[in-house]
């Protein structure tokens, strides 16, 4: 399935809280005598930043494609955007990750509206589920896919044009931290 | 424990939290367990062409809220589905008269006193006092009335 993606940003941008950003990171090694024009190899890359960017460019340039940062070159890096970002989407993420013993290939389904947002429950997913840090976890693919692809039930059960459901056991919170307090004078009511 | 509010497609909320406090917005689909993507797709009272007056908003734009941040109310849009936009959701809130039901409940008009009372100058306040103690005295002279009544 084809992500939609924008360098151009358009309204709502970016997924407000996320950590992450999606960069389209274009470089090639240099040309020399030997290969006068070099390919130019392209990568979506998920990093927080554009330097982060580059270096996880070269990173996956060196293994995959035998290119070093020194022989080489990045033609542009671009942030991109999603087309279509107040829409709640079904994100697929292949991901291959060290443990500590051993590399495994994993996908995972996210609910969110933008694949940045996606990338970031990934994350922190794979850091509570396999104490997987930012280091030790290489995003193979992310895509959108739709609904009838997904496999996950906890994705799946969102999949309802009716859905209904209670918010059961609330806890209130003030309406600003300055007006939390420690104590309080009446038991809190959970069901609001 | 009967649950009568719900998280629904067209479910009316309040934002009691983040820059957005005091709000209304319309939960218009929901995208995992934890957020709802919302929308109050008027904006602060701005002229209307075709009616060609000023419109009052709910103000919030179209956007991913946690459910957290939001107090369900019973008012429900009819009619909303996963994929209304905000253009069609603003034309059901004004056909099914959603700010003016709101605007009737106990609820909205607590808020609406609640920041009335926030927004008191030192003067005002000692007016509000003033008219206090007079409607205590009514109140005690009434029930004296009342007591003396029983005596007899």
């Amino acid at each position: 399935v084809s992500e939609c993606v924008s360098i151009r940003g358009i309204m709502g941008k970016r997924a407000e809280n996320a950590q992450m950003r999606l960069y389209h990171v274009v470089g090639r090694e240099c040309p020399s005598e030997k290969n006068p024009e070099p390919k130019l190899c392209r990568m979506k890359i998920f990093a927080p930043n554009k330097v982060v960017a580059r270096s996880r460019f070269w990173y996956f340039m060196k293994r995959l494609r035998r290119v070093k940062k020194a022989v080489g070159e990045i033609v542009s890096v671009n942030e991109v955007f999603d087309r279509s970002p107040l829409v709640a989407k079904n994100y697929a993420v292949w991901v291959r990750y060290y443990s500590r013993s051993g590399q495994h290939n994993l996908y995972k389904e996210f609910r969110d509206t933008h694949p940045t947002g996606a990338i970031d429950q990934m994350y922190a997913d794979m850091a509570s589920r396999h104490r997987a840090d930012f280091s030790r976890i290489n995003v193979i693919k992310a895509s959108r896919i739709p609904s009838n692809l997904c496999r996950r039930p906890n994705v799946k059960q969102f999949h309802d044009g009716h859905i209904k459901f209670p918010l059961p056991h609330r806890i209130q919170r003030p309406s600003e931290k300055k007006f939390k307090t420690v104590f309080k004078a009446s038991r809190p009511n959970t069901m609001f | 424990m009967v649950f009568r509010r719900f998280v629904e497609l067209g479910r009316v909320a309040v934002v009691n939290y983040g820059p957005d406090a005091g709000k209304l917005c319309v939960i218009v689909d929901v995208i995992d367990q934890n957020r709802a993507l919302v929308d109050g797709p008027f904006r602060e009272t701005r002229e209307d062409k075709k009616q060609g007056k000023l419109v009052e908003g709910l103000g919030m734009s179209r956007q991913a809220v946690n459910f957290k941040r939001l107090v369900l109310t019973d008012l429900v849009v009819k009619g909303v589905g996963n994929g209304t936009r905000s253009g069609t959701l603003e034309a059901m809130l004004h056909d099914q008269n959603i700010l003016e039901r709101w605007n009737k409940t106990a609820w909205a008009k607590k808020l609406i006193a609640k920041k009335a009372r926030a927004q008191l100058n030192d003067f005002q306040r000692l007016h509000a006092t003033a008219l206090r103690r007079q409607r205590a005295a009514i109140v005690r002279r009434k029930y004296k009335e009342i007591v003396a009544e029983q005596r007899k």
